[in-house]
């Protein structure tokens, strides 16, 4: 496995200010998860008791659900994160651009080779340029340092009480192990999925590739700082370079409920022409919520308070046929355990969680 | 574009604003404030009157950066956008 060989060495650096005020949110942002969600739960199951039976759609449940804590609940979901990234003191932003010189003199150093492919003259879809997903303002592509930003928002993005790189190595663990050759994080952002990857199979060639350029020079720079040999490129995943049947494992983190249906086909198209005969083609993202109506519920209301506004479409969407149209011979659908342990389909989790599901497909 | 509302009367909306910022500025102060007895406790050398005497203390442009902070939210001024065809209900 390899091992670091190098500390990290430039990044987000808030002052002592904006860290308790970082902690502030986050210490707001557990409550709400924990506390405020259980009340709001307590609440929805008092009043189906006066109702002829649960509620049948969100519109439905947001109605019933209409009343102070339902307003708090919200408020501080969308406002908790507006803070984080936009509060013009200590967000992430602001912090960022107190350190832009010395970032950006780190990134000017990053000259493209055969680690990292910059594409200057990359067209950008219509929907990654119309929406700050997860309220980041201006996306992970809009800013320089934005990789950088997005690089320290995750530590909050992640489940509770879950150390955020956590995540990615139960990811690569969850996948069947296999002779994989080659390896792509597709949609790979700041790299985070595509480390695990690499030391699990040290003799693979691993490569990454994103949209983002910004986010694409972090991956980079961590990778370079940790000895970790990746190739990155910046590429759109409807259509790569990449030739025929070249990978042998191909994954995405979190970023498929983030594409319209439209794109998404082609995206998987794209998955499955790059991928040879047999390879696997995997994916962690949200689907089917748990939880019953008051699951659902909670997660259709998180995709408009933070911005995520694809995020229902792929949860009602039958993802499985689709891959199952375009060749896969086998796609399943899997549980995942996100470090705070299993949680059935009918089951409201304790905290409040996103519905983490494996996909599976094999070519 | 305009912010997100959630409460029935959204001057609720725009008085949770002004008072998380309010919030979370008591407790940088707080962690600060630890900060400074703890090094006190450590090194003892600093006495009340010279805090009291010491002539550094907030500029007015930190003064006015906390101001706009605090009352910000009653813009109702959102930082992150959805564009007029992609917003959803």
């Amino acid at each position: 496995m390899a091992k670091p060989v190098q500390k990290r060495s430039i990044g987000i650096k808030p002052d002592r200010s904006a860290k308790a005020f970082q902690d502030f949110l986050l210490g707001a942002k557990l409550y709400w998860g924990s506390k405020i969600y259980r009340a709001l739960y307590e609440e929805y199951q008092e009043k189906i008791t006066h109702r002829a039976g649960e509620p049948t759609t969100f519109k439905e449940t947001e109605e019933m659900m209409k009343g102070s804590l339902y307003s708090f609940f919200g408020w501080l979901e969308r406002h908790i994160q507006r803070l984080k990234y936009s509060d013009p003191s200590y967000g992430i932003i602001a912090i960022a651009n107190r350190q832009r010189d010395e970032l950006l003199r780190v990134l000017d150093e990053i000259q493209p080779n055969k680690h990292l492919r910059l594409n200057p003259s990359i067209e950008f879809p219509r929907y990654y340029k119309a929406v700050d997903f997860h309220q980041h303002p201006g996306g992970v592509s809009g800013d320089e340092l934005a990789g950088f930003v997005y690089e320290y928002a995750r530590k909050t993005t992640v489940p509770h009480f879950v150390h955020e790189d956590d995540l990615h190595f139960r990811l690569a663990k969850a996948v069947p192990k296999g002779d994989y050759k080659r390896i792509l994080d597709f949609g790979c952002g700041v790299g985070k999925s595509t480390y695990p990857f690499k030391d699990l199979y040290p003799d693979a060639e691993v490569h990454g590739c994103d949209i983002s350029a910004p986010c694409l020079k972090v991956a980079h720079l961590r990778a370079v700082e940790s000895g970790r040999e990746i190739f990155y490129s910046q590429q759109n995943m409807e259509k790569t370079d990449y030739p025929d049947e070249y990978f042998d494992l191909v994954h995405t983190t979190f970023i498929q409920h983030e594409f319209p249906l439209h794109a998404l086909e082609k995206i998987t198209r794209e998955a499955y022409r790059i991928l040879k005969p047999g390879g696997l083609y995997v994916n962690l993202d949200f689907h089917s919520a748990p939880g019953g109506m008051f699951g659902k519920f909670c997660y259709f209301g998180h995709s408009k308070r933070n911005n995520e506004v694809f995020m229902r479409v792929f949860h009602e969407f039958d993802y499985i046929k689709l891959l199952k149209e375009i060749g896969f011979s086998e796609a399943s659908m899997l549980a995942f355990d996100d470090g705070t342990g299993w949680v059935s389909e009918q089951e409201v989790p304790k905290n409040w969680r996103f519905p983490w599901q494996l996909f599976i497909s094999r070519k | 574009m305009k912010e997100q509302v959630f409460f029935q009367d959204d001057a609720i909306d725009r008085l949770m604003g002004v008072i998380t910022v309010l919030a979370s500025e008591v407790y940088i102060l707080r962690d600060r404030l630890k900060a400074i007895e703890t090094l006190l406790e450590e090194r003892g050398f600093l006495t009340l009157e010279e805090i009291e005497k010491c002539p550094s203390g907030l500029e007015s442009l930190e003064r006015d950066r906390f101001i706009e902070r605090l009352f910000d939210p009653i813009l109702q001024r959102s930082s992150s956008k959805v564009e007029k065809d992609f917003q959803i209900d």
